[in-house]
């Protein structure tokens, strides 16, 4: 009896982890970033 | 590090872009300059002493780069041929969350390095750097999604008319259309020249 449900509550446990780990991202690798710079100037005589 | 030079100034057109004025007033910029925008979305103080560009724009800089970014991009080719610049490039997703992201947009910016204009108050030439010329599709770029586990090919092509093609590079960016934030960018500095 003791056996038995240590097996239903390992399965349910699994399940459970399973559906947590569900929505979370796959992350392949962190890839390197490169910033972009956007500058809004005037020309010096403005 | 990419970084490109927006005009929207009536006093000299030959510097000017549409994509500078429709991109400025995205921004919210207002009549500050300079002012810059780091990955789309940290924008600078405003700097009255130049000496103090350079430290603050390097912690901006600093910070942006310590994001983390859920894409790689590389340009594959480039060329201007027959006055056309064609650009090549691969995206490759690195995070499943790239999938989720609906207003994901393609800027690839056109610009032109050493641009010579003239000074009447200081009566002297000035060369303006990374001058941006257009951006390809419009003003934001073009509609992209991406698929985690599938590499995103693509060429853009655009007309390239009396710019200096030994002159031209691109940065080509991935930016959400929805938060301003830009995820990757990447950029070659003169097209028609080996790196």
């Amino acid at each position: 009896m003791m056996k038995r449900s240590l097996m239903i509550f390992t399965v349910l446990a699994a399940g459970g982890l399973l559906l947590s780990c569900s929505d979370a991202p796959l992350i392949e690798r962190e890839a390197n970033r490169v910033v972009l710079v956007e500058l809004f100037s005037t020309p010096l005589d403005e | 590090m990419a970084f490109v030079i927006y005009y929207d100034s009536e006093l000299l057109p030959q510097l000017s872009s549409p994509a500078g004025k429709a991109r400025a007033e995205w921004y919210g910029a207002g009549g500050e300059r300079p002012l810059a925008f780091f990955d789309g979305t940290s924008r600078s103080p405003q700097i009255t002493l130049p000496d103090s560009f350079y430290p603050v724009y390097r912690d901006m800089i600093d910070a942006a780069r310590t994001r983390k970014t859920m894409l790689e991009m590389r340009i594959d080719s480039a060329a201007i041929d027959s006055s056309r610049l064609t650009v090549r490039l691969v995206i490759t997703p690195t995070d499943s969350s790239a999938d989720t992201i609906t207003t994901l947009r393609l800027v690839a910016i056109v610009f032109e390095d050493s641009i010579p204009y003239y000074s009447i108050l200081r009566a002297d030439t000035f060369y303006s750097p990374m001058t941006v010329r257009t951006v390809i599709g419009d003003s934001f770029g073009i509609p992209l999604r991406l698929r985690f586990g599938q590499d995103y090919d693509t060429v853009l092509s655009t007309p390239v008319p009396d710019w200096n093609p030994n002159r031209t590079g691109i940065a080509v960016t991935v930016q959400n259309f929805g938060s301003r934030a830009v995820l990757q960018t990447a950029v070659k500095w003169r097209i028609n020249q080996e790196d």
